[in-house]
């Protein structure tokens, strides 16, 4: 049952080879045995997931049961969830508990599916390693010694050491697509507006995306179908007509152009993630793939803008964390100017200060149209580079992340080398594209290789058809960490 | 030196909009306190102001009304301050 992809568990559900209860009782045993060594879940409540689980079971006796009803998934502790703690890795939300649900959970909720449990993350997803979070790091199951990515790093961990059977992430500027290249999954951020902020806390408002992760592009499609869909409460959801993602999955693939830019092939890019990515694209060709080579010439430009406009953002979005209304406040203040200060440097980490102050500093006086403006600018260049590039091929092939996962506190001291972890993820967040990373093989020290498929706006049918027929000729995607 | 002197007027209303700006709560007068906040009002984790849909529409019409111009894109910006009364932390002004 670990290691069953979601529509065969559907389908055992429905059968009632197994029940939800029974079903989430696997999971959470798997979670109480490896999650005090691997750190990936902040909240688990066996009582609530149960109860939902139960109700599960009465719905599928009814005969009322939708394809992920019964299915446990864990949700990145960034998307509020009614009556569960909600700590976004933060020690300022340490013992916040929403009194109401955010639209990802609500549909989720609504198809059934159980609350398996809240996973661990960078604080506030400021990171690429899962190392800021409040809760301690979490850990790498194909080695522990190792950063599982992040900033969803924490569902990333437990789909690795299949404690859960799907999870949710959000992706600002590949805090999906890079834990998933690192920990040997697959993960979709879809176009930005596909699916709802409302309850998402918030990080860089434009960048923002939630979206799905799971073992396999098939069941990635199947979680997508359930968390995309418009929604009033965010003002950048888009009214897009329902799809099923899950259509094109078996589609084949040739005449499919694929543009392969230069750009993420040269210095930075590590031989063993190369060669893995390279055969990954030979694979391809033989399921009749043309491959093309394309330019993105900005491309350098994009982790420099990114770090002043994802800083803005969040400098405004995080100055509600005051101490005023929920939340951490420090104990001793003078006047309330002292507890905004002391409560604000006592509950947010470093890495979350040194972005708030970046961004503060950005948007002051004087500096707005040097940094931000500009910044701007060069986000648009970026999204005209994508524009052109489609002119000529229908998906964008390459590395998801330059290297494979790091040894923890090997990056730590150093937020640039940390940064340029996501130099080939941020441009899709800058454009609002969907991108994906899957399996593609294994490099240094043995651990997973991501390969990062950037499709056109509303592509993502086709993009998981694409990571489908690949995973329907490779095996990648059905490796497991040894030993758990 | 010849100085000009130009006075601009910055003139408020309140519409007769049943619930607020930026929220869906209901902006009736004499509740009982706190009963009116909604989550997007006290600024909790993950709520997203959106713009009341009737405010637009009153405004259109003011600005027809004394024979304005109407702007066809209209951008609303964030001023950041900390203060007791802010609770996300920034007001929405244009």
């Amino acid at each position: 049952m670990l290691n069953t992809p979601l529509k065969e568990l559907s389908a055992a559900l429905a059968q009632k080879k197994i029940s939800s209860a029974e079903l989430t009782k696997l999971f959470l045993d798997r979670i109480s045995r490896l999650n005090a060594a691997l750190n990936a879940f902040i909240t688990v409540d066996a009582e609530k997931s149960l109860a939902q689980a139960r109700a599960a079971d009465e719905r599928i006796a009814k005969g009322a049961a939708q394809p992920l009803t019964g299915i446990p998934v864990a949700h990145k502790d960034i998307f509020v969830t009614k009556g569960w703690r909600t700590t976004c890795g933060s020690k300022m939300l340490e013992n916040f508990v929403s009194p109401y649900d955010a639209h990802v959970i609500e549909r989720f909720n609504a198809s059934g599916a159980v609350v398996l449990g809240k996973t661990n993350m960078d604080e506030f997803a400021m990171g690429s390693s899962s190392e800021t979070s409040f809760y301690g790091p979490v850990k790498n199951p194909w080695n522990p010694e190792f950063v599982p990515g992040g900033s969803s790093g924490g569902s990333a961990a437990a789909l690795a050491a299949r404690m859960a059977p799907a999870a949710t992430g959000t992706d600002t500027g590949g805090s999906i697509r890079q834990p998933a290249a690192l920990s040997g999954l697959s993960g979709l951020k879809p176009t930005y507006g596909l699916v709802s902020r409302y309850g998402m806390v918030a990080f860089a408002s434009s960048l923002d995306q939630g979206g799905p992760m799971a073992k396999s592009a098939e069941d990635l499609a199947l979680l997508l179908n359930v968390m995309a869909g418009f929604d009033a409460r965010d003002s950048t959801s888009i009214e897009h007509p329902a799809e099923n993602y899950a259509r094109d999955l078996d589609q084949p693939l040739s005449g499919l152009r694929i543009g392969v830019p230069k750009e993420h092939f040269g210095e930075g890019l590590s031989a063993d993630v190369g060669k893995s990515v390279e055969e990954a694209l030979k694979e391809f060709e033989k399921l009749g793939a043309k491959r093309i080579s394309i330019g993105l010439p900005n491309s350098s430009l994009s982790v420099p803008a990114y770090y002043v406009i994802a800083p803005a953002e969040a400098s405004s979005n995080l100055s509600r964390f005051d101490g005023v209304r929920y939340g951490y406040r420090a104990s001793g203040y003078r006047d309330l100017a002292d507890m905004y200060r002391k409560t604000r440097a006592e509950g947010f980490g470093a890495e979350v200060r040194r972005r708030i102050l970046i961004g503060t500093y950005v948007l002051s006086h004087g500096y707005y149209d040097a940094y931000y403006l500009k910044a701007q600018k060069i986000r648009r260049l970026i999204a005209q580079d994508f524009a052109e590039a489609f002119k000529q091929c229908d998906v964008i092939v390459g590395p998801t992340s330059p290297t494979v996962a790091f040894r923890i506190g090997a990056k730590a001291a150093d937020p640039v080398q940390m940064y340029l972890n996501d130099i080939y993820t941020i441009p899709a967040n800058l454009a609002g594209l969907p991108g994906m990373s899957i399996p593609c093989g294994f490099g240094a020290n043995s651990l997973p290789v991501g390969l990062h498929i950037v499709g056109n706006y509303f592509a993502e049918a086709r993009m998981l058809n694409v990571a489908h027929r690949y995973q329907g000729v490779t095996d990648w995607h059905r490796r497991e960490p040894a030993g758990i | 030196m010849q100085w000009e002197t130009v006075i601009g007027l910055e003139t408020h209303a309140q519409l007769s909009t049943m619930s607020k700006m930026f929220s869906g709560a209901s902006t009736a007068f004499g509740a009982a306190p706190n009963t009116q906040a909604s989550a997007v009002d006290v600024a909790l984790p993950g709520v997203l102001p959106v713009v009341n849909k009737g405010a637009i529409e009153r405004a259109i019409r003011f600005a027809l009304a004394i024979g304005a111009n109407i702007n066809r894109r209209s951008v609303f910006a964030r001023k950041n301050y900390f203060y007791p009364d802010l609770p996300r932390g920034y007001q929405i002004s244009q």
